[in-house]
Protein backbone atom coordinates (compact mmCIF):
# COMPACT_ATOMS: atom_id res chain seq x y z
CA UNK A 1 0.00 0.00 0.00
CA UNK A 2 3.14 2.31 0.69
CA UNK A 3 4.28 1.58 -2.43
CA UNK A 4 1.16 2.61 -4.42
CA UNK A 5 1.03 5.75 -2.60
CA UNK A 6 4.19 6.93 -3.49
CA UNK A 7 3.85 5.69 -6.85
CA UNK A 8 0.83 7.99 -7.10
CA UNK A 9 2.93 10.89 -5.53
CA UNK A 10 5.79 10.61 -7.68
CA UNK A 11 3.67 11.23 -10.64
CA UNK A 12 2.39 13.97 -9.21
CA UNK A 13 3.47 15.24 -6.15
CA UNK A 14 0.20 17.42 -5.31
CA UNK A 15 -2.09 15.08 -6.03
CA UNK A 16 -4.81 15.23 -3.36
CA UNK A 17 -5.40 12.52 -0.87
CA UNK A 18 -9.03 11.98 -1.76
CA UNK A 19 -8.34 11.79 -5.10
CA UNK A 20 -5.58 8.69 -4.77
CA UNK A 21 -7.92 6.92 -2.14
CA UNK A 22 -10.27 6.85 -4.87
CA UNK A 23 -7.41 5.70 -7.02
CA UNK A 24 -6.86 2.81 -4.63
CA UNK A 25 -10.06 2.38 -3.52
CA UNK A 26 -9.30 3.18 -0.02
CA UNK A 27 -10.28 5.95 2.39
CA UNK A 28 -8.88 9.42 2.22
CA UNK A 29 -8.05 8.92 6.08
CA UNK A 30 -5.60 5.79 5.10
CA UNK A 31 -3.95 7.94 2.64
CA UNK A 32 -3.37 10.80 5.42
CA UNK A 33 -1.92 9.02 8.19
CA UNK A 34 0.19 6.33 5.77
CA UNK A 35 1.41 9.56 4.14
CA UNK A 36 1.78 11.14 7.68
CA UNK A 37 4.06 8.10 8.94
CA UNK A 38 6.22 7.84 5.91
CA UNK A 39 6.81 11.55 6.10
CA UNK A 40 7.55 11.07 9.90
CA UNK A 41 10.39 8.41 9.27
CA UNK A 42 11.77 10.36 6.54
CA UNK A 43 10.80 7.84 4.06
CA UNK A 44 10.76 10.73 1.07
CA UNK A 45 9.92 14.32 1.20
CA UNK A 46 7.98 16.38 -1.04
CA UNK A 47 9.73 18.63 -3.41
CA UNK A 48 9.75 20.34 -6.46
CA UNK A 49 11.66 19.44 -9.73
CA UNK A 50 12.92 23.02 -11.25
CA UNK A 51 14.11 23.56 -15.11
CA UNK A 52 17.57 24.30 -14.40
CA UNK A 53 17.09 26.51 -18.11
CA UNK A 54 14.15 28.25 -16.86
CA UNK A 55 15.98 29.95 -14.45
CA UNK A 56 18.90 30.46 -16.26
CA UNK A 57 21.11 27.59 -14.73
CA UNK A 58 22.65 26.81 -18.61
CA UNK A 59 26.02 25.21 -17.64
CA UNK A 60 25.51 21.41 -15.65
CA UNK A 61 28.78 19.77 -14.91
CA UNK A 62 29.62 16.01 -13.53
CA UNK A 63 32.03 16.43 -10.95
CA UNK A 64 34.08 13.84 -10.02
CA UNK A 65 36.98 14.17 -6.65
CA UNK A 66 39.67 12.04 -5.40
CA UNK A 67 39.55 12.57 -1.78
CA UNK A 68 42.41 11.86 0.90
CA UNK A 69 41.35 9.23 2.90
CA UNK A 70 39.47 10.32 5.82
CA UNK A 71 38.77 13.08 4.41
CA UNK A 72 35.44 11.84 2.22
CA UNK A 73 32.56 12.39 4.37
CA UNK A 74 33.42 15.78 5.21
CA UNK A 75 33.84 17.34 2.25
CA UNK A 76 30.59 15.87 1.07
CA UNK A 77 29.09 17.49 4.30
CA UNK A 78 31.21 20.68 3.54
CA UNK A 79 29.93 20.56 0.08
CA UNK A 80 26.17 19.54 0.29
CA UNK A 81 25.36 23.28 1.47
CA UNK A 82 26.36 24.91 -1.55
CA UNK A 83 23.92 26.42 -3.07
CA UNK A 84 24.93 25.16 -7.00
CA UNK A 85 25.65 21.31 -5.70
CA UNK A 86 21.87 19.74 -6.77
CA UNK A 87 23.41 15.94 -6.72
CA UNK A 88 26.33 14.97 -3.90
CA UNK A 89 27.31 11.08 -3.46
CA UNK A 90 29.97 8.65 -2.49
CA UNK A 91 30.78 5.93 -4.59
CA UNK A 92 33.13 3.20 -5.04
CA UNK A 93 35.74 3.33 -7.70
CA UNK A 94 38.11 6.12 -9.35
CA UNK A 95 36.27 9.18 -7.71
CA UNK A 96 35.64 8.99 -4.28
CA UNK A 97 32.97 11.60 -4.25
CA UNK A 98 30.39 12.74 -7.50
CA UNK A 99 28.56 15.54 -7.64
CA UNK A 100 26.41 17.29 -10.09
CA UNK A 101 26.23 20.82 -10.02
CA UNK A 102 24.62 23.69 -12.28
CA UNK A 103 25.68 27.62 -13.25
CA UNK A 104 24.56 30.20 -15.07
CA UNK A 105 27.49 30.21 -17.39
CA UNK A 106 30.81 28.70 -17.65
CA UNK A 107 33.03 31.23 -15.53
CA UNK A 108 30.76 30.31 -12.73
CA UNK A 109 32.00 26.94 -13.00
CA UNK A 110 35.24 27.65 -13.19
CA UNK A 111 35.66 30.09 -10.18
CA UNK A 112 33.63 27.19 -8.34
CA UNK A 113 36.48 24.57 -9.13
CA UNK A 114 39.12 26.94 -9.17
CA UNK A 115 38.11 29.25 -6.21
CA UNK A 116 36.12 26.86 -3.66
CA UNK A 117 36.84 23.39 -4.12
CA UNK A 118 40.98 24.33 -4.53
CA UNK A 119 39.86 25.89 -0.80
CA UNK A 120 38.94 22.58 0.34
CA UNK A 121 41.33 20.37 2.14
CA UNK A 122 41.18 16.78 1.51
CA UNK A 123 40.31 17.34 -2.59
CA UNK A 124 43.92 15.13 -4.31
CA UNK A 125 42.48 15.93 -7.69
CA UNK A 126 39.28 17.57 -9.59
CA UNK A 127 37.75 16.27 -13.00
CA UNK A 128 35.30 17.81 -14.46
CA UNK A 129 32.64 16.70 -17.28
CA UNK A 130 30.59 19.46 -18.89
CA UNK A 131 26.76 18.25 -19.89
CA UNK A 132 25.75 18.56 -23.29
CA UNK A 133 22.68 17.21 -23.80
CA UNK A 134 20.34 16.30 -21.41
CA UNK A 135 17.85 12.82 -22.30
CA UNK A 136 16.06 12.12 -19.58
CA UNK A 137 16.33 13.50 -15.35
CA UNK A 138 13.46 11.72 -13.53
CA UNK A 139 12.84 11.37 -9.61
CA UNK A 140 10.91 8.28 -10.25
CA UNK A 141 12.21 5.04 -8.16
CA UNK A 142 9.01 3.91 -7.25
CA UNK A 143 7.76 1.04 -10.06
CA UNK A 144 4.31 1.13 -10.82
CA UNK B 1 9.26 33.21 -19.23
CA UNK B 2 10.22 35.42 -17.40
CA UNK B 3 10.69 35.36 -13.29
CA UNK B 4 10.61 37.94 -11.26
CA UNK B 5 11.58 38.20 -7.15
CA UNK B 6 8.18 36.97 -6.40
CA UNK B 7 8.41 33.66 -8.59
CA UNK B 8 12.10 32.98 -7.35
CA UNK B 9 10.67 33.66 -3.32
CA UNK B 10 7.53 30.95 -4.31
CA UNK B 11 9.63 28.47 -5.61
CA UNK B 12 12.50 28.81 -2.38
CA UNK B 13 9.64 28.07 -0.17
CA UNK B 14 8.29 25.11 -2.23
CA UNK B 15 11.40 23.78 -2.86
CA UNK B 16 12.28 23.49 1.26
CA UNK B 17 8.23 22.08 1.08
CA UNK B 18 6.25 21.11 -1.62
CA UNK B 19 2.95 20.21 -0.01
CA UNK B 20 3.17 23.98 1.53
CA UNK B 21 -0.07 25.40 1.47
CA UNK B 22 -0.55 28.09 -1.38
CA UNK B 23 -2.13 30.31 2.11
CA UNK B 24 0.76 29.38 3.94
CA UNK B 25 3.12 30.76 1.43
CA UNK B 26 0.88 33.52 0.76
CA UNK B 27 1.15 34.62 3.99
CA UNK B 28 4.52 34.29 4.53
CA UNK B 29 5.34 36.42 1.72
CA UNK B 30 2.51 38.62 2.29
CA UNK B 31 1.01 38.11 -0.38
CA UNK B 32 -2.36 37.01 -1.44
CA UNK B 33 -3.59 33.39 -1.83
CA UNK B 34 -4.62 34.58 -5.62
CA UNK B 35 -1.28 35.94 -6.33
CA UNK B 36 0.41 32.43 -4.65
CA UNK B 37 -1.69 30.00 -6.78
CA UNK B 38 -1.80 32.59 -9.97
CA UNK B 39 1.56 33.02 -10.07
CA UNK B 40 2.46 28.70 -9.67
CA UNK B 41 0.35 28.34 -12.32
CA UNK B 42 2.13 30.52 -14.73
CA UNK B 43 5.02 28.51 -13.79
CA UNK B 44 3.90 24.76 -14.28
CA UNK B 45 2.37 25.98 -17.51
CA UNK B 46 5.75 27.21 -18.31
CA UNK B 47 7.55 24.18 -17.20
CA UNK B 48 9.68 25.95 -14.92
CA UNK B 49 9.05 23.12 -12.26
CA UNK B 50 6.67 20.50 -11.26
CA UNK B 51 5.64 18.91 -8.26
CA UNK B 52 7.23 15.82 -7.33
CA UNK B 53 8.10 13.43 -4.36
CA UNK B 54 12.00 12.21 -3.32
CA UNK B 55 12.33 8.90 -1.50
CA UNK B 56 15.15 7.98 0.75
CA UNK B 57 16.91 5.19 -1.95
CA UNK B 58 18.46 3.87 1.20
CA UNK B 59 14.65 2.82 2.22
CA UNK B 60 13.80 1.24 -1.11
CA UNK B 61 16.51 -1.89 -0.75
CA UNK B 62 18.09 -1.29 -4.87
CA UNK B 63 21.18 -0.25 -5.92
CA UNK B 64 21.69 2.83 -7.18
CA UNK B 65 24.67 3.29 -9.93
CA UNK B 66 26.57 5.61 -12.31
CA UNK B 67 27.32 3.75 -15.61
CA UNK B 68 29.72 5.87 -17.96
CA UNK B 69 29.66 4.57 -21.15
CA UNK B 70 32.29 5.71 -23.98
CA UNK B 71 30.62 5.05 -27.90
CA UNK B 72 31.87 4.60 -31.20
CA UNK B 73 31.98 8.34 -33.00
CA UNK B 74 27.93 8.85 -34.43
CA UNK B 75 26.17 6.71 -32.24
CA UNK B 76 25.94 8.58 -28.79
CA UNK B 77 22.25 9.94 -30.08
CA UNK B 78 21.04 6.20 -30.71
CA UNK B 79 22.62 4.66 -27.97
CA UNK B 80 21.07 7.56 -25.41
CA UNK B 81 18.11 7.25 -27.06
CA UNK B 82 17.84 3.77 -26.57
CA UNK B 83 18.87 4.01 -22.74
CA UNK B 84 16.36 6.93 -21.94
CA UNK B 85 13.16 4.18 -22.43
CA UNK B 86 14.79 1.79 -20.48
CA UNK B 87 12.98 2.18 -16.71
CA UNK B 88 16.15 1.27 -14.49
CA UNK B 89 17.15 4.58 -15.97
CA UNK B 90 16.45 7.86 -14.43
CA UNK B 91 19.17 10.21 -15.44
CA UNK B 92 20.96 10.41 -19.17
CA UNK B 93 23.36 12.83 -20.40
CA UNK B 94 25.83 13.63 -22.94
CA UNK B 95 29.19 14.27 -21.60
CA UNK B 96 32.50 16.37 -22.64
CA UNK B 97 35.46 14.53 -21.06
CA UNK B 98 36.92 10.69 -21.09
CA UNK B 99 33.35 9.68 -21.02
CA UNK B 100 30.47 10.30 -23.60
CA UNK B 101 27.44 9.66 -21.69
CA UNK B 102 26.86 8.77 -18.37
CA UNK B 103 23.26 8.14 -16.66
CA UNK B 104 22.25 6.93 -13.25
CA UNK B 105 20.54 3.56 -12.96
CA UNK B 106 18.96 1.68 -10.07
CA UNK B 107 18.40 -1.96 -9.47
CA UNK B 108 16.65 -3.96 -7.46
CA UNK B 109 19.11 -6.15 -6.21
CA UNK B 110 22.89 -6.67 -7.62
CA UNK B 111 21.58 -9.30 -10.01
CA UNK B 112 19.77 -7.60 -12.08
CA UNK B 113 22.38 -4.66 -11.99
CA UNK B 114 25.03 -7.64 -13.63
CA UNK B 115 22.34 -8.74 -15.79
CA UNK B 116 22.46 -5.28 -16.98
CA UNK B 117 25.37 -5.00 -17.69
CA UNK B 118 26.03 -8.42 -19.16
CA UNK B 119 23.12 -8.74 -21.06
CA UNK B 120 21.29 -5.44 -22.05
CA UNK B 121 24.56 -3.02 -22.42
CA UNK B 122 26.63 -5.90 -23.86
CA UNK B 123 23.92 -7.10 -26.77
CA UNK B 124 23.83 -3.18 -27.82
CA UNK B 125 25.93 -1.78 -30.99
CA UNK B 126 28.45 1.12 -30.48
CA UNK B 127 29.54 0.92 -27.12
CA UNK B 128 33.26 0.77 -26.62
CA UNK B 129 34.12 0.99 -22.91
CA UNK B 130 31.37 1.09 -19.71
CA UNK B 131 32.51 2.05 -16.29
CA UNK B 132 29.96 1.73 -12.88
CA UNK B 133 30.34 2.84 -9.52
CA UNK B 134 27.87 1.66 -6.95
CA UNK B 135 26.87 5.04 -4.98
CA UNK B 136 27.24 4.26 -1.43
CA UNK B 137 26.15 7.23 -0.26
CA UNK B 138 23.74 9.97 -1.14
CA UNK B 139 24.07 13.12 0.80
CA UNK B 140 21.16 15.46 1.49
CA UNK B 141 21.52 17.94 -0.80
CA UNK B 142 20.52 15.42 -3.76
CA UNK B 143 17.05 17.04 -3.75
CA UNK B 144 17.26 19.36 -6.30
CA UNK B 145 16.98 22.16 -4.19
CA UNK B 146 18.66 24.76 -6.90
CA UNK B 147 17.03 27.99 -6.34
CA UNK B 148 19.43 29.97 -4.58
CA UNK B 149 19.18 33.83 -4.20
CA UNK B 150 22.16 35.02 -6.28
CA UNK B 151 19.54 33.63 -9.04
CA UNK B 152 16.88 37.10 -8.57
CA UNK B 153 18.63 39.40 -11.06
Amino acid sequence: MDFKILAHLQENGKQSYSEIARGLEVSEGTIRSRVNKMLKEEVFEFIIHTNPNKIGLHVQAIIGLETRLGKQDSIACRLQGHGAVRFIGAFSGKHDLIIQAYFRNNDELIGFVNRELSEIEGIISVDVNVELKQYKDTFSYIDS
Amino acid sequence: MYLDEIDFSILDELQRNGRKSYRKIASELMLSERVVKHRVNAMLREGVFQFLISVDPSRLGTVHVLIWLTTVAGKQDTIARELMDCEQVHFISAYSGDFNLLMRARFKDKKALTAFMNDHLAAMDGILGVTMNIELKTYESSKNRIIRKSLMS
